[in-house]
């Protein structure tokens, strides 16, 4: 029966390239190994200054890897060098647990090298035990095949050195710059100093939480935000130190201080094992609405897989997860608690992402929904403090008035100042889901309250009967002299506060549509039946009148409501400009057809006014 | 505040979950947002996408007019800045506002339309098209045609943006089926549509309406449990205060009426009175006023949807009064229907509507004529 054949030299090449997707893990993999090796020569010579070289030579196309570890001899390079998945590191590791020698170690699948092979054609290992009598060399092309050869003693000093020669696609690997970044990125964190060239060392070396400072609350804040500050190049405005008991966890969390253009993601942590990283911007271990946070999380006590790019999805990784969750919700709630300016500030900020994020999960909504603040006419207040300054009703419930115009602002503020009425401006992205969110979990102590409902009588008191009849004169007035604006305009008259306001208008989303419908037929690119529907469209959308409410407590209004023949056409400017004011205030955009009468208007006004100043002059 | 695309791409989520909840109002708003932001980051193929789904959140708010606005903008955006997927989305839901509103000739010059810019596009998105002949030809009337065009979309659907959902598809191919009189196929899709377990707040409803017309297809099957779940739809609705129901309550009337379990029906319309503001509320509420004169003259309740059986003589001795006040609501729910029917046809280039209401009214008369034959013989 013929047999299948198989090439191991392919093999080789399938299996690092299936285990190791980012072909930059093989430096991750050698540093690593280096690592170890000092541990392990450290067991004997505590003294020794562990230092390991990263060195390139362009001409040559070859990275070495060197470091002053232990080294191998001949068997166990045959042992462990020569056959894939045994472990130099695992074995003495265990070896040395059974006799309760603990080391430092990382390395555990004996297949690190293989990552290698990822990007190189060639792979020479010259490594030399300290005192013994001969260094070796082993070399492999990718190939079941190596070669191994003794050489003099003054060939190697006590240690290893791994010269990778890559393949012609991957000189990209020579750039000390990706290097440094590879580095930073995987070993920053090694405990040996790591040269590039001879320079350095270009790695941190230690993480505040291996510093004994880590013990002092501000000491740590103040080395954590300095490292995470360096790391990602983001100042912190709030720093998460990390220190969880159950699973063993270190590390640190921050929320960015300032919004950083193309900086780097929110929602995703460098994930340290052993002071080496083994997965950068992992992104699903902070839990789904920590998007605003990131950091570096070292933990043990992860399952790392057989590539060591990324760990099982076993109960500690779901613990850890939770317990991150909660540790970061704590430490916001502890920010809004002892730092109001602060956490106001982060806010600001990440307004969005906290709202946004507290709308979409509703664990994170109701934890944080207390104190998270909301823009109103008084200043920010968080909801809680809101409903403390509301008098509850006699149904026991307190009002909680908003609106969600942003346009509406402007007229808003004023009219709730004026009556005492204490207005939340929900007109952000996310706030009235929050609002209504907040009321559906206390319905019997809350009653939502939208301000931009038309007619609020609590806003715009009625005038009497007889108040009425007097105004009326002026009301049809002004619609006649806005008969051409380019809505329908119903105008009532009402008394209210600030009296300084001369008139409002109340309108909904139809005006804003209908002023986007003009825009764009202004410049339309629609043709036929397209252009047909938006002209009835726009046209359907004008014929919904808008609402401005005269008021009658202001003194122009007064005088206008006093004149005999509002009519007259001498006025017409003025009540125009009554109407063009209150859209403005309301800050609304003149369609380019209203601010062409707009103008008009305006001007013969200033004429008017310049007459009646130079007679008085005169 | 921080603008930037994680913040646009929240904002679409949120408004989508929002849509997934039936909450058409809030999710529309929060596109509107995206819209703004996207403009501001200067994103035009975003913010188009955000237009898209503002017209069609709005649509399903009920705010034709303003969801129009938002589609026609985002097919006013040149080209070369938008994804011809989000384009061609925004004529589909266009099309489906304009089948309406608009007549025929305006509905078939944007469906070239759309044939067109799919033909330039070389994009395999023809269902969607079909469907919307599917629609137009089951709005004239023209069942057997519609369901070619609905068997022809669902065979061509594809599972990719811009697509209509399963849902939609097997329910209209189920309504279409129950006009054709096709039981076992009404029975088949009812039973496909209820395997798929729509999700979103507004598809929910169609596996029980599919399932209602299965069983009055079937003649009123024996089955309690359509009636049942009319019944708790409408309590359901009521205590909800829902805003829309898309046709669910005024089917579940039907059922009621259908199983002569009137004090629900009395006291849901009691509650919130239906108004004939559409052809179909017009008719429906006609036929549940004929369902009660035949209850009141003894009579078995009849799908006036599915025909009348002939009746020579009434089996019990009317309420005149009661029979003349419910035969009077039905003549003014007919005559309202007609109003909309003449409209209807009119722009629908069809007469389906007013013949569907002048059969009504065919059948009113026959009650109208029975009932006073039994007065005249009982003048007491």
């Amino acid at each position: 029966m013929p047999k299948m054949r198989a090439s191991f030299q392919g093999l080789v090449r399938v299996l690092a390239k299936s285990l190791y997707p980012e072909p930059d893990v093989f430096v991750r993999e050698l540093l690593q190994n280096a690592h170890d090796s000092i541990q392990f020569r450290r067991l004997d010579e505590p003294e020794l200054r562990g230092e390991i070289r990263v060195d390139v030579d362009e001409a040559a196309r070859t990275l070495s890897f060197s470091d002053n570890g232990a080294g191998m001899d001949q068997r166990e390079i045959e042992d462990f060098l020569s056959v894939i998945g045994s472990t130099g590191t695992g074995s003495r590791a265990q070896e040395l647990a059974s006799r309760a020698v603990a080391v430092a170690t990382i390395g555990q699948f004996g297949i690190g090298l293989l990552s290698a092979f990822v990007v190189a054609e060639r792979i020479d290992v010259y490594t030399r035990k300290p005192g013994a009598a001969r260094a070796w060399r082993w070399t492999n092309h990718g190939g079941e095949d190596y070669e191994l050869a003794a050489l003099p003693v003054d060939g190697q000093p006590p240690g290893t050195r791994v010269a990778v020669t890559l393949a012609p696609n991957q000189t990209a690997f020579l750039d000390g710059r990706r290097i440094r970044q590879i580095v930073r990125r995987y070993a920053d964190l090694l405990p040996f100093p790591i040269l590039l060239n001879g320079f350095g060392p270009i790695n941190a070396i230690n993480a505040p939480w291996h510093e004994p400072g880590w013990r002092d609350p501000d000491e740590r804040d103040r080395m954590l935000a300095a490292f995470l500050s360096q790391r990602y190049g983001d100042p912190p405005l709030l720093v998460i130190p990390l220190d969880l008991p159950h699973p063993r966890t270190l590390g640190g969390l921050y929320v960015a201080a300032r919004y950083a253009p193309g900086g780097q993601a929110g929602g995703a942590v460098d994930l340290f094992q052993g002071r080496m990283c083994i997965r950068s911007d992992d992104s699903e271990l902070l839990p789904e609405w920590a998007r605003f946070v990131r950091g570096v999380v070292d933990c043990p006590e992860l399952q790392p897989t057989a590539a060591r790019d990324n760990v099982h999805r076993d109960s500690v990784y779901h613990a850890l997860r939770d317990s991150l969750g909660e540790t970061i919700i704590a430490a916001l709630l502890d920010l809004a608690r002892r730092d109001r300016p602060r956490f106001l500030r982060l806010c600001d900020w990440h307004q969005d992402a906290l709202k946004g994020t507290a709308a979409r999960h509703e664990a994170f909504g109701a934890a944080v929904l207390d104190a998270l603040p909301f823009a109103t006419n008084q200043g920010q207040l968080t909801l809680p403090d809101y409903l403390a300054r509301q008098p509850a009703g006699a149904d026991g419930k307190r009002p909680l008035y908003f609106f969600s115009h942003e346009a509406d602002a402007n007229q808003f503020y004023p009219l709730c100042q004026a009556h005492g009425v204490l207005g939340i401006n929900a007109a952000s992205a996310f706030d009235e889901i929050l609002l209504r969110r907040y009321v559906g979990q206390h319905p019997d102590q809350v009653d939502l309250k939208p301000l931009d409902r038309l007619d609020d009588p609590a806003l715009y008191p009625l005038l009497d009967a007889a108040a009425q009849a007097r105004y009326a004169p002026l009301l049809r007035a002004v619609d006649r002299a806005l008969a051409e604006a380019e809505a329908p305009v119903r105008t009532q008259i009402r008394q209210f506060q600030p009296a300084d306001l001369s008139a409002v208008v109340l309108s909904g989303q139809r005006l804003t549509a209908f002023d986007q419908m003009e825009q764009m037929l202004e410049k339309s690119l629609l043709a036929n039946e397209l252009a047909e529907l938006a002209g009835e469209v726009r046209d359907r959308l004008r014929r919904q009148p808008l609402d401005l409410l005269l008021n009658a407590a202001h003194p122009l209004v007064q005088r206008l409501g006093e004149l005999a023949d509002p009519d007259h056409p001498r006025y017409r400017p003025v009540l125009t400009g009554l109407y063009y004011s209150a859209l403005l205030n309301a800050r609304h955009r003149l369609t380019p057809a209203a601010a062409r009468r707009f103008h008009a208007d305006l001007q013969a006004l200033l004429a008017s006014h310049l007459e009646l100043q130079t007679r008085h002059d005169a | 505040m921080t603008l930037d695309r994680p913040t646009l791409a929240r904002l679409r989520e949120q408004a989508g979950q929002a849509r997934q909840a039936g909450h058409y109002a809030q999710a529309a708003h929060l596109e509107r947002q995206a819209v703004e932001l996207a403009e501001t980051l200067g994103l035009a193929g975003e913010r188009v996408r955000a237009l898209l789904w503002q017209g069609y959140s709005l649509r399903q708010a009920g705010e034709d007019d303003l969801a129009l606005a938002a589609l026609l903008q985002a097919i006013n955006e040149p080209t070369l800045t938008v994804d011809p997927a989000d384009r061609f989305g925004a004529l589909i839901a266009i099309l489906h506002i304009s089948l309406e509103r608009k007549p025929v000739r305006f509905c078939r010059a944007l469906l070239e339309q759309g044939r067109r810019e799919l033909a330039e596009a070389r994009q395999p998105w023809s269902a969607p098209l079909d469907f919307l002949e599917g629609e137009l030809a089951y709005r004239q009337g023209e069942f057997a045609a519609a369901w070619h065009w609905h068997e022809r979309a669902w065979a061509g659907r594809r599972d990719a943006h811009p697509r209509l959902t399963p849902a939609t598809h097997l329910w209209a191919l189920c309504r279409t089926a129950f006009r054709r009189r096709e039981p076992a196929e009404v029975e088949r899709l009812a039973h496909h549509l209820q395997e798929l377990r729509p999700n979103a707040a507004l598809e929910r409803p169609l596996v029980l309406r599919a399932r209602w017309l299965a069983w009055r297809a079937q003649g009123v099957a024996a089955d309690p449990t359509p009636v049942e779940q009319a019944r708790t739809l409408l309590t359901r609705a009521a205590a909800e205060r829902e805003p829309r129901d898309f046709g669910a309550r005024l089917e579940a009337l039907r059922v009621l009426a259908l199983a002569s379990d009137w004090d629900p029906i009395t006291a849901d319309l009691r509650q919130k009175p239906l108004h004939p503001a559409t052809f179909e509320t017009a008719l429906g509420l006609g036929d549940l006023a004929l369902g009660r004169a035949r209850a009141a003259l003894g009579l078995p309740a009849v799908d006036d949807d599915y025909g009348e059986p002939a009746v020579d003589a009434l089996p019990v001795a009317p309420n005149s009064d009661r029979v003349a006040a419910v035969l009077d609501e039905a003549e003014q729910d007919y005559r309202e229907a007609a109003r909309f029917a003449e409209e209807q046809d009119q722009r629908l280039q069809t007469r389906w509507y007013g013949d569907t209401v002048r059969e009504r009214q065919a059948r009113l008369n026959r009650l109208h004529s029975l009932a006073d034959s039994r007065e005249s013989e009982n003048p007491s």
